[in-house]
């Protein structure tokens, strides 16, 4: 998952983002306020961000962000008093954490807020015979372990999120490379094709789609189910 | 007792909250019909929770986790509030790995449990997914399919993709330009004018269902969805 940090004093967030590049998530760190506007121009799953004061900046800075991304999930820690954080909540914040903010903690938080957003109800993401399982970074089919690199299990990742929807290329390219990489699009395709193979390997060939400029993750039961009906 | 409809129910086990008669007359007025479920009763739960859109339940033992697990198991995909200890930090972390959504500490606030339950229901796009548009059109924006009633409309995935986009912003105009970055990612420089194609197969669909949602144009900007009635200039 790609998840940006930012906020007027970010920098009490490094264990966060050192914990969340451990466990292998895109993490991109700003400095400001303003720097976090600027890369929620990008898409991410997550932003996080850290404030000392719940004033009215913030609301309106949360506002501003919920505005541009109506799927992003918003995490706000701060010192925010009962009435400050029903208002960061209904300016659209999806968490309140206050600080200072436990990493393991805030983590769980911010994925269980990611994987809702998609619609998923526990940490294991299933696509027909493959579950993923967020946080103890592992694939399987029927059980059995898929070894994936960790380019693959972000691609797998970030397709099984979006279960069934079309995923662009471009937008792969931005969930799955820090801001300013400027990877190559087809490394894209590379990562699909290994996918595809193992998968194929597993015995769970053809639920990792082409779709237009991008690909898609389908659940097989459902789409047999959905040409049944 | 089940008044409000099912996008707005809130179940609450018992047990979960104990300034449960306060909930209500903040909840109420707020449009969230709440449910209580017997905390230590399993037989009604199954059948009441499965009706939820939001589950508010305490989880401070293994066995509370465990619960929930079995919930999930179960089929029960409506977000889930937990109420515990949030010092304990294993007992929160097992509950986010059981399927809870959010966790707070108990004793929770009634006015900070009404917002949170907001946010949460904003996040469940199994409710969001079939965004329901004025006039009876209906877009599934996971399985790809839009209807009219119960007249579905025959789409490709450009026109679905087009009529998606408009749909998103009712009454609001959506410019070509936005269309064209959508569907093409920027990767591909089509015509302009490609688009015009699309819209006039969505237009032709949508008659055909005798559909009350129309693509207006608005000249030199871009396209909006609305009602036949609201047609400005017509």
């Amino acid at each position: 998952m790609r998840i940006v940090i930012g906020g007027d004093s970010a920098g009490t967030l490094n264990p966060v983002a050192r914990r969340l590049i451990r466990a292998g998530h895109v993490v991109d760190e700003v400095s400001d306020c303003i720097g976090l506007e600027e890369a929620a121009r990008f898409a991410s799953d997550a932003l996080i961000l850290h404030a000392t004061s719940a004033g009215p900046d913030l609301l309106r800075l949360v506002a501003a962000l919920r505005a541009k991304n109506p799927q992003v999930t918003i995490i706000v820690v701060t010192a925010a008093d009962q009435a400050a954080l029903c208002a960061l909540l209904d300016a659209g914040a999806d968490d309140i954490v206050r600080s200072p903010a436990d990493p393991r903690l805030l983590i769980a938080r911010v994925t269980a807020l990611i994987r809702r957003g998609w619609g998923h109800a526990t940490p294991e993401l299933r696509a027909g015979q493959l579950a993923l399982h967020i946080g103890r970074w592992e694939c399987t089919v029927d059980g059995r372990v898929i070894p994936l690199t960790e380019m693959e299990y972000r691609l797998v990742e970030a397709l099984a999120l979006r279960r069934g929807q079309p995923v662009p290329r471009s937008l792969l390219l931005e969930l799955l490379y820090t801001h300013g990489s400027e990877p190559m699009p087809k490394s894209i395709d590379l990562f699909v094709h290994n996918v595809r193979r193992k998968l194929a390997g597993a015995g769970q060939p053809g639920c990792l789609e082409t779709w237009g400029q991008g690909f898609v993750l389908r659940d097989l039961d459902q789409s047999r189910l959905a040409l049944a009906s | 007792m089940m008044q409000g409809d099912a996008a707005r129910r809130v179940v609450v086990l018992d047990d979960a909250v104990a300034e449960i008669d306060e909930l209500e007359t903040i909840f109420t007025p707020a449009g969230f019909a709440i449910i209580r479920v017997p905390g230590a009763d399993r037989a009604p739960e199954a059948a009441a929770l499965e009706q939820a859109a939001l589950i508010v339940l305490r989880v401070d033992t293994t066995a509370c986790c465990d619960r929930l697990a079995a919930l999930r198991r179960g089929g029960v995909l409506a977000p889930v509030v937990a109420i515990g200890a949030a010092a304990d930090q294993t007992m929160v972390l097992s509950a986010f790995e059981a399927g809870a959504d959010v966790f707070l500490n108990a004793p929770v606030d009634p006015a900070e449990l009404l917002a949170r339950c907001r946010a949460l229901l904003r996040r469940n796009p199994a409710a969001a997914a079939r965004e329901a548009v004025a006039g009876a059109l209906q877009l599934d924006t996971q399985g790809r399919t839009a209807s009219v009633g119960a007249d579905r409309l025959d789409l490709s995935p450009m026109q679905f993709a087009v009529l998606e986009q408009l749909a998103r912003r009712p009454g609001q105009v959506t410019t070509r330009r936005l269309l064209l970055d959508r569907l093409y990612d920027g990767v591909d420089t089509p015509a302009p004018s490609v688009i015009d194609f699309f819209i006039h197969a969505l237009r032709r669909r949508l008659a055909a269902c005798k559909s009350t949602m129309v693509i207006e144009t608005v000249r030199g900007v871009g396209f909006r969805l609305t009602a036949r009635g609201d047609l400005r200039g017509a």
